[in-house]
């Protein structure tokens, strides 16, 4: 199999070109038939290298080709598949290729499908690149990469303003992540000397004997943190996050792909593959617990009060990113795999169950204006409920068994801040099953608030269904290869991947405690959300009036839209108008249209020279004979000698 | 002082005199008087420098012809078109006068200063005479060293005059009007046809509808006239305009 | 000052020439632009003799004997445009010349 791991990646880029050069003038609407085999042929490859390493619990490599051969400093393109590579590698083609299925349904009559079929597939071939990457850099071009397939697919419409905004949003949000990741790059290379992961002298290496090679841990803590921001940007953690709501402006199944299971997913994908540099640096593992903890509440809470049902779980899929975050953060590497590979499956499911309703509500957006779904679209309905419960974490659906595993890693976790990570965690979880379920009874429940006259919901088409009820069987039976906690197939896998982690043994009681207590909050919440939105037991609006400036607060997205609105771009934006306005027309461009001006003026003055009179020139001639003799006299005469 | 010296004063004091009265002079013909007599004592310089044909050359051709031909012309040049003496621009006479002096100032530098030349050639004097006189002397030279110049020279003078015959050759002999030969083609409508219609459609110039169109390819008449707009008016009338 | 040196003849060439270049600048009758042309040409022979004279060459007798000869033609042609223009009633006033200005 290892030399054919170059196929994995190559044929998504090949349906990318063909579709781009010939879908304008040949392909048009038949662009799936030409990304769909591609993907799925990706995928095949990808089952029966998981399966080669499944056997043989050894990665495998190929050598591309060799990218930069500057003297010291090498860079090879290297395919490499460990146990991490060969889950995420499953993952992404999955969901990949569930959602091009999905599109050609979602995206039927719009006249830019063939763009469509391009860019998607040209995202799945720069994902597997980067979770195939064997160094740094590559990871970091490839990285790039999935940013601009994202921004691609979110102006997909360009022609909106605000899909063009949020797309420039998504970008520059991203590429202030990057700072940090080029700068933990550069660090990493001038602190090893290399940007390869494995092998002897590689970075993985070098960090573990750092001590032995005179490394300082500092220098390894400010790695760590450098790394983690970039991570902030791609995996949508605070302070970095507010592009990814913003990012729902794009289709469905981008949404679904890119914005839930898989570009945002790079970021932990990263900080986990670069583990035993984080190991060794106690600090960087707590600022990320801290972040992430803290960016699963926060999303938590601004999900409760939003009303566009694609919102909603975008920032769920924050907060569920914030879980995955502190679970590295506290050590819980391997459950923050679980989560990341359970996660993907029904956010996937949820976004496009979202997608569903959207299209059979006729575009609608605002859960204000919908109500009663799940007698017009029971498909939907039941995937859907599939979905959230699984996103609540209800046992036994998948998301149950990672999520509890993530709060009882973080539990035990030998970092100080593990045990409020997973108290935190509860809180947030038992918001999660709130809002999901507030999500699930405005939508599907209770009477219709639409206008039954003129709209007519109706459930969506095969393509659209089949994709539903796919991801729908994972939500519900991945999450026990998990099982039992800690012990399970999944984790005697993984291990390998992750040798220098010290599993803790989690006792009987430990597991069986924490699994109630999950179990417990998420059932709460969704009682809570029944009572209030079913029963109608607590008036949400009244609520909301009582305590205004809370609500405020949480709809507004805790104002950090505005903050930096202030503090950051609007500064931005009066230094480029002062650059523009002054310097550049008033100062260069006056300069230059000065000289300009200035040669016109002398010119004018100049011109009066030519009288016409041949008098004038005779006199003019004279002055210049004049001037020559001069000359003559100064040079060769005996004047001045 | 010895004799050649106080000559040479008395020499040089009236060419220069009489050069001031050129330029001075109102009427042009007073300046050309002047510029005879100026002409007269220069030949006096020649031969005080022993160029004895030179001198002669000077005031048989230079005086005797040119200046003689200048004074003709001028008579012949109408008195009354004449321009009143009207002084030339300020710009003209103030910087005239400085740059004479600046020039006359910088020669005069030019001259104190030099290197004289030694007496290199052989032509002194006494050769002079053996050889039998400045004219002889001359004549050597002048067919030897310098023939071509010398052949190049009557070429020149020969297109000269060929050249004042042309200019001044009356256009048609016993002609007093000044005539130019013309070619004028007669224009459909008088004018080009490529010109574009007006804004409103019309047409560039007034039809005639008395006078039928020619085709645009018929051939055109040719006439010879001796004034230019004579016969070519709008509408290819044949009427003649005085 | 004593002895008759080439210096007079140069003085005598240059305030010749300066004074018929001073005409040529100043006055408008082309035909007395004229003479102040010849004016500056007969300096310029006086200056070539004197200097052939300092030399013991015959040169620069042969070179005036050159220049008077072009002179002659130069003035044949030149009163001749000046006769033509005249005939066709364009003035001989040098100021009226002014079709080269823009």
């Amino acid at each position: 199999m290892e030399d054919l791991l170059y196929l994995i990646p190559l044929l998504p880029l090949v349906a990318f070109a063909i579709n781009i050069l010939l879908g304008r003038s040949y392909i048009r609407s038949n662009a799936h038939w030409v990304a769909i085999p591609a993907v799925a042929a990706s995928w095949i490859l990808a089952l029966l290298v998981f399966r080669d390493i499944y056997d043989t619990e050894h990665a495998i490599s190929q050598h591309l080709f060799t990218w930069i051969p500057a003297g010291d400093f090498v860079v090879d393109v290297n395919l490499y598949v460990d146990q991490l590579t060969a889950i995420m590698l499953l993952v992404v083609l999955t969901v990949g290729l569930l959602v091009h299925i999905y599109s050609v349904g979602y995206m039927h009559g719009d006249p830019g499908f063939y763009r469509f079929f391009s860019y998607l597939p040209l995202f799945v071939f720069s994902m597997l690149m980067l979770v195939l990457a064997d160094n740094l850099l590559v990871l970091f071009v490839f990285w790039e990469a999935v940013g601009l397939c994202s921004f691609l697919l979110i102006s997909y419409y360009f022609r909106r303003r605000s899909a063009g905004n949020a797309a420039k949003k998504a970008f520059i949000v991203n590429r202030v992540g990057d700072l940090g990741f080029g700068l933990g790059v550069m660090l990493t290379f001038w602190t090893f000397g290399t940007i390869s992961f494995h092998g002897e002298n590689g970075i993985f290496e070098q960090a573990i004997n750092h001590e032995a090679l005179g490394i300082a841990g500092g220098t390894l803590t400010a790695i760590g943190i450098l790394l983690f921001i970039g991570a902030c940007g791609k995996s949508a953690q605070f302070p970095l996050h507010v592009w990814l709501p913003d990012a729902m402006e794009g289709p469905t199944p981008v949404s679904a792909l890119i914005h839930a299971a898989t570009m945002v997913t790079a970021g932990i994908y990263m900080v986990a593959r670069n583990y035993t540099i984080y190991l060794q640096s106690e600090t960087a593992m707590t600022v990320v617990a801290i972040v992430g903890a803290f960016t699963a509440f926060m999303a938590a809470t601004i999900a409760l009060t939003q009303n566009d049902i694609k919102r909603v779980v975008a920032y769920s899929t924050v907060s569920q990113l914030g879980y995955m975050a502190f679970a590295l953060g506290t050590g819980a590497w391997l459950a923050a795999i679980f989560h990341l590979m359970t996660h993907a499956f029904f956010k996937g499911l949820l976004f496009l169950g979202c997608g569903s309703v959207i299209h059979g509500m006729h575009e609608e957006q605002d859960i204000r204006n919908m109500g009663g779904l799940r007698k017009h679209m029971p498909v939907t309905f039941w995937t859907f409920l599939i979905g959230a419960l699984a996103n609540a974490g209800v046992v036994p659906l998948a998301g149950f068994w990672s999520k509890d595993e993530i709060i009882v890693g973080a539990w035990i976790s030998d970092n100080w801040f593990g045990k409020p990570a997973a108290i935190i965690g509860l809180a947030a979880a038992f918001l999660t099953a709130l809002y999901m379920f507030r999500l699930v009874f405005l939508v599907f429940f209770g009477e219709e608030r639409f206008d039954t006259e003129h709209v007519h919901p109706h459930e969506s088409g095969p393509w659209m269904a089949w994709p539903l009820i796919l991801l729908a069987i994972p939500s519900v039976l991945v999450g026990f290869v998990g099982f039992p906690p800690e012990d399970g197939p999944f984790h005697h896998f993984l291990h390998h991947a992750f040798e220098h982690v010290h599993a803790h043994h989690v006792s009987l009681t430990m597991t069986w405690t924490f699994g109630i207590i999950s179990t417990a909050v998420a059932v709460g919440g969704i009682f809570v959300a029944w009572l209030v939105y079913q029963r109608r037991a607590v008036d949400p609006a009244e609520l909301s009036e009582r305590y205004e400036g809370l609500y405020q607060f949480l709809l507004n997205k805790w104002y950090i839209d505005e903050l930096y609105s202030r503090v950051i771009v609007e500064p931005l934006r009066n230094a480029s108008v002062f650059l523009w306005r002054v310097i550049d027309e008033g100062i260069i461009d006056a300069a230059v249209n000065g000289v300009g001006a200035g040669i016109a003026a002398i010119s004018q003055r100049v011109r009066h020279v030519q009288t016409g009179l041949v008098a004038n020139y005779a006199l003019a001639i004279v002055l210049g004979m004049i001037v020559l003799v001069g000359a003559y006299l100064a040079a060769y005469s005996n004047l001045f000698r | 002082m010895p004799w050649d010296v106080i000559f040479f004063y008395l020499i040089a004091a009236v060419s220069v005199l009489t050069a001031i009265g050129v330029v001075a002079a109102r009427n042009p013909v007073h300046s050309g008087i002047f510029l005879v007599l100026c002409f007269l004592n220069v030949a006096g310089i020649f031969v005080m420098l022993g160029a004895e044909f030179l001198a002669v050359i000077q005031v048989i051709v230079y005086t005797g012809a040119i200046l003689v031909l200048v004074l003709f012309v001028l008579m012949l040049v109408d008195p009354e078109d004449l321009p009143a003496f009207a002084d030339a621009q300020p710009l003209q006479r103030y910087l005239g006068a400085l740059l004479g002096v600046v020039l006359l100032l910088e020669v005069a530098a030019a001259i104190i200063t030099r290197t004289a030349m030694e007496p290199r050639g052989d032509a002194t004097p006494a050769n002079i005479e053996a050889v039998g006189g400045n004219v002889q002397a001359v004549g050597r030279i002048l067919f030897s060293d310098y023939l071509l110049a010398f052949e190049v020279v009557s070429l020149v003078l020969t297109v000269g005059v060929l050249g004042a015959i042309v200019l001044a050759l009356p256009e048609r002999l016993g002609d007093r009007e000044p005539r130019r030969g013309t070619i004028s083609l007669s224009h459909t409508r008088g004018t080009d046809t490529a010109l574009p219609p007006g804004p409103k459609g019309e047409s560039p110039i007034r039809i005639d509808p008395n006078r039928p169109m020619p085709r645009p390819d018929a051939p055109r008449r040719v006439i010879l006239a001796k004034d230019p707009d004579e016969r070519t008016t709008v509408g290819g009338s044949t009427r003649t305009r005085r | 000052m004593s002895e008759l040196g080439v210096e007079h003849f140069l003085f005598l060439s240059a305030a010749l020439f300066v004074i018929g270049m001073m005409g040529l600048l100043t006055r408008r009758n082309m035909l007395v632009i004229f003479m102040c042309v010849e004016l500056m040409l007969t300096a310029v022979n006086i200056s070539l003799v004197a200097f052939g004279w300092e030399s013991n060459t015959l040169n620069g007798q042969a070179f005036a004997i050159f220049a008077i000869s072009i002179a002659a033609a130069e003035a044949v042609v030149g009163l001749g445009i000046i006769l033509a223009l005249s005939r066709r009633g364009k003035s001989v006033d040098v100021e009226d010349i002014q079709t080269l200005k823009d």
